[in-house]
């Protein structure tokens, strides 16, 4: 209870790594326009989507604090993306271990991909193991359709989640 | 910030849900940066020595390290009790981390910080004590060592043990605060019937239903009555009554209350209660039963030892000691009423009573016994569950919107054909958050767990439980799904019946040169109410219900009433808790 | 493989139209009327006849929507006994309670759903209702939401409803509850992975009575036997458990089945239609898109008291989507008969038929 309260200023590391421009930081990649909504009409058209894809999606999402996207942050990586049949399993690591926005950026990787994979993946989303205090307790609700959903009915949070999904830099930015 | 020792969350058994959305924490909006470099704008923080958090910017320290604009000292996040009225993210106050700020800790800091009597900077503190906070102790004291105690014992070694151990100057209890409210509540209730406001009068001495219903029923707001709880008249008496009295000012008397609730803690905090022009609130610290208990336990002082004379009626003191008033034990607000309205009307009225489903609501009928004619109609009702109904209930009858939701934006809500109800509505309510009332305060001592387990108490004390017809639960046996909630409810019985034990309060051995307690403190509140409004007219007052000049009748609204406000806070995006 | 069952599960309708996710159906107990709810905000209503092409089968066809007026989703339907009234419980904290204006007895199919009108609107909850429920005699309504309470609340005449109780035992969000088929015994099922039961003692309050701990992770779904002295839940730790009356006020877990790989998000359990001596059919669905049906028989003479045999299956009962519900068919005639609502907005109608 405590430690989600006074943990507004998470501790930002420095990215050691010279950011890769990646197409989706240098211009429009299909997967973040929102215009774009992949049409599933069968089994048949399923296109193969890799690990690097997958974090093409989510390198770029903004913290919700700090001016730093989730890979600038080593919030998230490729290696900690795995891809099975249909499935896809995030995994994240908080910046402190009492990180209190966790589940904000655990929920903005999860709307991104949400909105750009096919309804065909099942995603699940967690903190690296050992990465957070709270752990079970930001995965289980990470991971819980209901809450998510609601979650996205709140007008509040959705602002907050659409500023974290805007691209760093780009003309909507804080 | 180390929590109050007499706090865990188990003890925060307010009775209206504690929510996890407190929005203080995140509050703080970082400045955007002005320079968004992908992969340069790096930031770190560092705390230093004394505590205080710092963002530093990576690379503007590498490349200029006397660069001190790089540097920047970030708040830390703090949360006040105004905050926390100001928020609607907790329905109620029992949040755990809020409570550290009116603790008894707090307490023992001030006093032993507080330069001695006669020099400068000294404030003289006072301490009063709610009467259920008192039978709380009582019935507590009683249950350990097997023989009765009574409330006026209680307040006479409490009070030797707050002047001798901590230095306290005067103690008190509320009651005679209580007669004040009570008379002013009983105007305000005869001025809104004379059609100067609304009706129902909902009662407005329980904190936790006012923070309730502000942050959750703000149409309910007009109807709850004005007057100030006894606490915060208490509050009013010991900083301007005593005040000129002693001849200081407010913010020389240090005020502590110990109450059973703790949302008497936030009540106190509210801004309607702060003195701007001296800087100070009518009540400094709020602490509950169990915090007082806690104390009395850390400094070695034995509540079960009588202390001189404790057991003789104080008449010559400053204000009259344990007013009891009969009805209920939360104040006697619905009674105090229903007496009035009895004792005004010219011929002979009945009462009735009747209960809906269990005791904690009842409703009152007065009717003449001539004519049959309904001249009230109230009810009391306690708890989280009644208060449900009485809201939906009053809102129905008063034609008032219900609740934050949707309301009556549902498509095709069917407007209520109710014209054929010949039931009369509600005059009052006296309501309560808490099941059982006052004397179940979150802040009250809980029941003594071996006390109960122990079926063959030498000291005949499971035989006096049988005999009062209470049953209390037996930890471990395959009763234990009621024992939560019946062991609670039978304490709270004891704890009520202590309340009312050695009362009415008549002298030992009548003297008739004595007025009798309520003619005193008749006469002594009207003395307040002059003293204190200062109306040009001063002399010819006899009764609180006398009606001043202007500017007195302001002072007495200032001094005696406040109000209430519905919380919307604003939602933090970030702070959403979902 | 499946095809080894001695049942499947034959699709006789398949209804879409909701704009979004439909997160559960619920069966009218009196006449043919099938109703589901999603985050459209909408409820549907389908009423049902026999086909024209044989007694078997049956026809479905939407007569109406309830556009409802709430604010954020319909996550919960719930019809009372009297199959005359309708709950909805809602993300924007409020169960609404509708009913038809003159409500004729008769079953015409015909009808339009238009005149569906809310009777009251129950506020209390602080956040999202996750789930509605009448008691077996319809006169208690319980509602849950993610604040961790329980609100029970009595039906009385004129639409009124009086709250009967307010529980706050669960430490986290409640998700679902339900009421026993016979008695007054509320079950209510949390993300914090216990399900709680609670009676009321008529001269005082509602209060919980037994904790019934076992599952690992939330407990989405409860589902009381037809006879009642069973309880099934199913749960995100990707098992069902069924516990077992073992006193008036004692429940036990007397079996644990496995069957889905994502979280099972409904369990129903129906009389179904095998030999006389078992407890029913069981069924579960969930976010693996699989809905499993399951022969419940009481053992007599082995140590576990239950036995369950896995009777059909389908996958991707919903393409590829979640599927947030099933639910038998209460009506005598229909003892085969399920519904199911999935994320893809449709609700699709099975029966189980032999292989």
């Amino acid at each position: 209870m405590n430690g989600e309260i006074f943990n507004a200023n998470p501790t930002v590391y420095a990215s050691k790594r010279s950011t890769r421009k990646s197409k989706f930081e240098a211009g429009q990649s299909l997967w973040i326009d929102e215009q774009y909504q992949p049409e599933l009409s069968s089994e048949s058209e399923v296109e193969p989507i890799d690990e690097d894809e997958i974090f093409d999606l989510i390198r770029s999402i903004a913290d919700p604090e700090h001016p730093n996207s989730l890979e600038e942050l080593r919030v998230v990586s490729a290696e900690q993306i795995e891809m099975g049949d249909n499935h896809i399993m995030v995994e994240f690591t908080p910046t402190v271990p009492h990180c209190g926005m966790s589940t904000l950026i655990g929920l903005s990787i999860r709307v991104r991909l949400m909105r750009s994979l096919p309804q065909r993946f099942k995603v699940d989303i967690r903190v690296k193991p050992g990465s957070h205090q709270s752990e079970l307790a930001v995965n289980k609700q990470l991971n819980d359709k209901e809450r998510v959903a609601a979650a996205l009915e709140n007008s509040a949070l959705v602002e907050t989640l659409e500023k974290c999904l805007e691209p760093i830099g780009g003309p909507h930015s804080r | 910030m180390a929590f109050s020792g007499a706090l865990t969350l188990t003890d925060l058994n307010d009775f209206l849900t504690p929510s996890q959305a407190c929005i203080k924490p995140v509050e703080q909006v970082n400045e955007p940066q002005q320079i968004i470099e992908p992969g340069a704008a790096t930031t770190e923080i560092v705390i230093d020595s004394s505590g205080s958090y710092y963002e530093v910017s990576a690379t503007g320290a590498s490349t200029n390290a006397s660069s001190k604009g790089t540097e920047r000292k970030l708040q830390q996040a703090q949360i006040s009790l105004n905050d926390c009225l100001a928020c609607s993210g907790c329905i109620t106050s029992a949040e755990s981390v809020l409570i550290t700020l009116q603790s008894h800790t707090e307490v023992l800091n001030f006093l032993n910080s507080n330069p001695p009597v006669s020099t400068p900077g000294h404030n003289i503190p006072v301490l009063s004590i709610a009467p259920q906070s008192l039978a709380s102790l009582a019935a507590s004291l009683s249950s350990s060592s097997g023989s009765p105690v009574s409330l006026r014992r209680i307040l006479r070694r409490v009070r030797a043990f707050s002047t001798r151990i901590l230095g306290f100057e005067h103690v008190y209890d509320t009651t005679f605060a209580r007669h004040i409210a009570l008379l002013e509540h009983t105007q305000e209730f005869f001025e809104r019937k004379r059609g100067n406001g609304k009706v129902p009068m909902l009662a407005s001495a329980c904190p936790g239903w006012i923070c309730y219903a502000e942050k959750a029923h703000s149409e309910m707001l007009p109807f709850i009555a004005r007057t100030k709880s006894p606490q915060q008249v208490m509050g009013t008496l010991v900083k301007s009554w005593f005040g000129n009295r002693w001849g200081v000012q407010p913010d020389q008397i240090y005020h502590v209350s110990v109450m059973p609730c703790y949302d008497k803690k936030l009540e106190a905090s509210r801004q309607d209660f702060y003195n701007d022009l001296y800087s100070t609130r009518d009540v400094d610290c709020v602490i509950t039963t169990g915090e007082l208990e806690l104390m009395m336990r850390d400094k070695g002082w034995d509540l079960s030892q009588p202390v001189e004379n404790e057991g003789i009626p104080d008449f010559d003191a400053e204000i009259p000691e344990l007013l009891s008033h009969p009805g209920t034990s939360s104040g006697s607000y619905l009674h105090s009423l229903i007496n009035s309205i009895t004792a005004s009307h010219s011929s002979p009225v009945d009462l009735t009573v009747k209960s809906i489903r269990t005791s904690d609501y009842e409703e009152f009928t007065l009717r003449a016994r001539d004519t049959g004619e309904v001249l009230f109609k109230g009810a009391k009702c306690y708890g989280f569950r009644n208060l449900q109904n009485v809201v939906r209930k009053v809102g129905r009858e008063a034609g008032v919107q219900v609740g934050r939701g949707a309301a009556g934006r549902l498509v095709g809500m069917r407007a209520k054909k109710r014209g054929g109800e010949d039931e009369k509505g509600y005059d009052y309510v006296e309501v309560m958050a808490c099941p059982g009332g006052c004397v179940n305060g979150g802040g009250q001592l809980k029941p003594i767990a071996q006390a109960a387990g122990q079926k063959e108490d030498e000291e005949g004390f499971t035989r006096n439980w049988q005999e009062s017809d209470v049953q209390m639960p037996v930890p471990g046996e395959d009763n234990e799904m009621q024992g939560a909630k019946w062991g609670n409810k039978e304490w709270t019985k004891e704890v009520e019946r202590v309340y009312w034990h050695d009362l009415p309060t008549p002298p030992p051995s009548p003297r008739p040169d004595l007025e009798s307690p309520f003619d005193r403190a008749d006469r002594l509140a009207v003395q307040v109410k002059i003293d204190l409004c200062h109306p040009t007219d001063g002399s010819l007052h006899e009764s609180w219900a006398s009606v001043m000049d202007e500017g007195a009748e302001t002072r007495r609204r200032e001094l005696f009433r406040t109000q209430y406000r519905a919380v919307e806070s604003e939602v933090v995006g970030l702070a959403v808790k979902w | 493989m499946d095809v080894d069952l001695p049942y499947r599960l034959e699709l006789i309708s398949d209804l879409p139209g909701h704009d979004e996710r439909a997160w559960q159906v619920a069966w009218n107990p009196t006449k043919p009327l099938l109703a589901s709810c999603s985050a459209d905000k909408s409820v549907r209503m389908y009423s049902y006849r026999p086909s024209d092409h044989g007694s078997k089968s049956l026809a479905f066809s939407h007569m109406g929507t309830i556009p409802t007026g709430h604010t954020k989703t319909v996550r919960s339907i719930a019809w009372a006994p009297s199959g005359k009234t309708l709950a909805t419980g809602s993300f924007d904290s409020n169960v609404g309670i509708w009913e038809r204006e003159d409500v004729s007895d008769s079953e015409d199919a015909g009808e339009t759903a238009g005149d569906w009108e809310c009777m009251t609107l129950l506020e209390g909850h602080e956040t999202e209702c996750k789930s509605v429920g009448y008691s077996s005699s319809g006169t208690l309504l319980a509602s849950c939401s993610r604040d961790k309470t329980v609100w029970i609340w009595e039906v009385k005449p004129d639409a009124d409803f009086e709250c009967m109780g307010v529980l706050m035992e669960h430490s986290q969000d409640v998700k679902c509850v339900a009421w026993h088929p016979s008695e007054e015994i509320l079950a209510s099922a949390s993300y914090d992975d216990t399900i709680k039961l609670y009676i009321d003692d008529p001269s005082e309050d509602w209060f919980c009575f037994s904790t019934l701990s076992g599952h690992k992770s939330t407990v989405w779904s409860l589902s009381w036997s037809p006879q009642g002295s069973y309880l099934a839940s199913s749960s995100d730790d990707l098992t069902i458990r069924i516990w077992k009356r073992v006193e008036e006020h004692e429940w036990k877990s007397v079996l644990e089945l496995r069957g889905h790989e994502r979280s099972i998000y409904s369990i129903s359990w129906g009389v179904g239609k095998g030999a006389s001596e078992n407890l029913g059919w069981l069924t579960t669905t969930g976010g693996d898109g699989k809905i499993n049906v399951w022969e419940i028989t009481e053992m007599q003479h082995t140590k576990d008291p239950l036995s369950a045999t896995l009777i059909a299956r389908i996958s991707g009962a919903h393409d590829v989507n979640d599927v947030n519900s099933v639910s038998w068919c209460p009506r005598l005639e229909h003892p085969d008969l399920l519904a199911t609502a999935g994320d893809d907005g449709s609700v699709k109608v099975w029966r189980v038929v032999p292989s």
